[in-house]
């Protein structure tokens, strides 16, 4: 290239640019299309899956295995227990027994489709381990497939008698989710189809908002005569877990184990739903990172922790979350969207109709339409039917399994013998913020925020 | 209203062959225990000493017999009944009779709050006042109520009846779905998206049934039915006044 052509004034000056493209971080895309969203349905918005936000997670925790100072196990040979028994607190004469410390949480049938609470219950049973049938009462197909089933008595109580009582081999008394902490449950009419209307004793097709409050007790005081009472009801048989959200767990923790829950649930923020309304995933509780940390203390300080056992969920992924979640203090995790997506929600099939939701594999969160591309979260028999339960409950199974053998690969390489035996001690926290929620070192120091200890 | 705790032989409904348990001998797991015990070769048991205490007659069946609790009873009495005659010789606390689905509760007293909460089926007889909340969550049978209701009584109401005979505190069918009230005397009001429809021909016969069941006297002042006009059973953005605050 001549010299001239470089110093040579461009013959034709550049376009200004089109458009000036500087997006404002208040007033951005999403803030913009969400406002115009609320100003077209004169409502909050609703939505299914989980929260739209980045939050301190379990991700943000890493193992320390054994090097010098400890003696791993042999990581394809040796044996690692992950037998895992709930609800012996009160000695109720069949404790749940589980084969492995992961189980399926509450789903509605309702908000779940039959196919899918038939495939789940069978994954379950596969495992040996539970689980739990939601708010919706108790659907038959599930009771079937189900060795272990769990039976959640929601404020609404849709269901609830003495009969299916009898049925349960657990008691769940919500008091809340994660996914919208201090409000009821939402069934969109789309999908309160006449079975689901009829098991919940509802008119067909109502957007149906359940209740927060339970109808007959309020307080601490009053939940203690209730527990004995459903104690009373299934003559002790059976163990009896009070889920909540994690919003104040600490406090929370301590009542629910002096008002006589065998097992405490905590459901973290990340918890998800078949329909919320939106600003109660993004902008309520506490992450499950904290909620896991703040229970076990809180059962440690009144001389209850491994008394009442202590269950989380919310945003448990693989194995390495649930044998964090384990390490932090539970004694088991509970799943939900995990064994939804190992049942095929998000798979890239049926993509013509994700499209027509206006969304993508991958990018679903629609369970709140009734019109699940793949089966799950839906009422319509044809959508419904492209759930093949065998090969779904094998998916789920595997899966399953997958996420256990993550788990004991990590305690053998940390020297544990049994998954239980995972504590606070072989984690360690990538960011501040995780450090002061999981109360574990940050990563290369000996420094949790708010203790004693060298940065 | 005053109770009478004077021998048992003098209560309503009592026979000589009755057998006695003494509620002050057992806790409630060997109580109700007991209760299904007896049952097998008694037509009727009494309970004496309740002394209020909770948790009473619970999870009770068609075979067995008929209860009596001679004084007040606590909460929960009668809770997850499925088939049983139960009679309260006194008042009764919290939720008696909650996820019922079948047989009777008479309580010869008023009851607190909750009574027949989500109950399915069966009858609650209530010679004194409901407590607030009464019929609370029903999803069928009914709550036969000689006096007064609290208020929020048959909130969100599923299915069943109500029938009040000397009028209703605030709230009264609040959110219902398909719960029916019928009430006679005077309403302090009635609660969100409760509305006042006509009693027609069938729903005086039902009155007239349910009433002569319970032994209750047709009232002097007419009843009034009390059901959902189902404007929150949808979302829908007109309404959105009326979502924005309940
Ligand atoms: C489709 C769906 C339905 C749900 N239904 C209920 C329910 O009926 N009762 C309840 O307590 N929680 C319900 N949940 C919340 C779960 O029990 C659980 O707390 C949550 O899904 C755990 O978080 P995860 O999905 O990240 O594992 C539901 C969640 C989903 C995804
Ligand atoms: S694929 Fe189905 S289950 Fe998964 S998010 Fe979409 S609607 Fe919900």
């Amino acid at each position: 290239m001549s010299s001239d052509a470089l110093n040579a004034e461009p013959a034709v000056p550049p376009p200004p640019m089109a458009t000036d493209m500087r997006e404002s971080p208040i007033w951005d895309r999403c803030t913009i299309e969400d406002i115009q969203t609320k100003a077209d349905l004169g409502r909050y918005r609703i939505t299914g899956f989980s929260l739209h936000r980045t939050i301190p997670r379990l991700d943000d925790l890493v193992f320390l295995p054994a090097a010098m100072t400890r003696l791993p196990l042999e990581g394809y040979r040796e044996n690692c227990e992950t037998r895992t028994v709930l609800g012996a607190r009160h000695g109720c004469a069949k404790p749940l027994e589980l084969s492995v410390p992961v189980y399926i949480t509450s789903m509605s049938f309702g908000a779940l489709s039959w196919n899918a609470k038939a495939a789940l219950g069978r994954a379950a049973s596969a495992i040996g381990t539970c689980t739990c049938t939601g708010e919706g009462g108790m659907l038959a197909e599930e009771r079937e497939e189900s060795s272990l089933l769990v039976y959640q008595m929601t404020p609404s109580r849709y269901m609830l008698d003495l009969e299916h009582l009898r049925q349960a081999d657990a008691l769940e008394v919500a008091m809340g989710q994660g996914a919208k902490p201090g409000t009821g449950g939402l069934l969109p009419g789309a999908k309160v189809a006449a079975r689901v209307a009829e098991m919940r004793t509802l008119p067909a097709n109502i957007d149906q908002r359940s209740a927060v409050r339970h109808p007959d007790f309020l307080g601490a005081d009053d939940m203690e005569v209730k527990l004995e009472e459903l104690r009373i009801a299934t003559d002790n048989q059976v163990p009896i877990f009070v889920k909540m959200p994690a919003t104040r767990v600490r406090e929370d923790v301590k009542i629910a184990a002096k008002v006589g829950a065998d097992v405490i649930v905590i459901d973290g923020m990340e918890g998800a739903t078949g329909a919320s309304p939106e600003l109660l995933l993004d902008h309520t509780g506490i992450p499950t990172i904290g909620a896991v940390a703040a229970a076990r203390e809180a059962l440690e300080e009144i001389g209850l922790y491994g008394e009442v056992n202590l269950v989380v969920s919310g945003g448990i992924r693989s194995g390495a979350d649930a044998a964090k979640a384990l390490a932090l203090g539970a004694d088991a995790v509970a799943i939900g969207t995990s064994s939804l997506i190992a049942l095929n929600c998000n798979a890239p099939i049926y993509e013509d109709d994700y499209a027509k939701l206006g969304t993508a594999p991958g990018f679903c969160h629609h369970c709140h339409t009734g019109r699940c591309p793949v089966g799950i979260a839906t009422q319509e028999p044809e959508l419904v039917e492209r759930l093949e339960v065998e090969a779904a409950a094998e998916r789920v199974e595997n899966f399953i399994n997958a996420m256990v053998m993550e788990m004991t690969l990590l305690a053998k390489a940390c020297g544990k013998g049994d998954v239980h035996g995972l504590e606070p001690e072989d984690l360690r926290a990538l960011t501040i913020e995780a450090a002061a929620m999981a109360r574990v070192p940050l990563a290369g120091t000996d420094w949790v925020p708010g203790r004693e200890g060298r940065f | 209203m005053s109770i009478d705790h004077s021998p048992a032989q003098k209560w309503s409904g009592l026979s000589d062959d009755a057998v006695h348990l003494d509620a002050d001998d057992l806790g409630a797991y060997e109580l109700n225990r007991k209760l299904h015990e007896l049952s097998r070769d008694h037509a009727q048991i009494v309970v004496d000493n309740p002394r209020a205490r909770h948790n009473l007659g619970i999870g009770l069946e068609a075979d067995d017999a008929e209860i009596h609790f001679l004084g007040s009873v606590g909460y929960y009495c009668g809770g997850f009944n499925a088939g049983a005659n139960i009679v309260v010789h006194g008042n009764a606390g919290w939720g008696v009779g909650e996820a019922m689905s079948a047989g009777t509760i008479v309580v010869h007293g008023s009851t607190a709050w909750s009574a027949g909460a989500g109950m399915r089926g069966g009858t609650i007889v209530i010679h004194g006042d409901g407590g607030p909340r009464t019929g609370i969550a029903m999803k069928g049978g009914e709550v036969l109520v000689a006096g007064s209701v609290g208020f929020l009584s048959g909130f969100m109401a599923h299915r069943g009846k109500i029938v009040v005979l000397n009028g209703a505190a605030d709230g009264l069918g609040a959110s219902m779905y398909e719960g029916v009230i019928f009430v006679s005397g005077s309403v302090s009001s009635l609660g969100a998206d409760a509305i006042e429809r006509t009693v027609d021909a069938n729903d005086t016969e039902e009155l007239s049934r349910a009433l002569g069941s319970a032994g209750f006297s047709w009232p002097d002042d007419p009843f009034r039915k009390v059901e959902a006009e189902g404007r929150l059973w949808y979302f829908d953005k007109h309404d959105g006044r009326i979502w924005r605050s309940i």
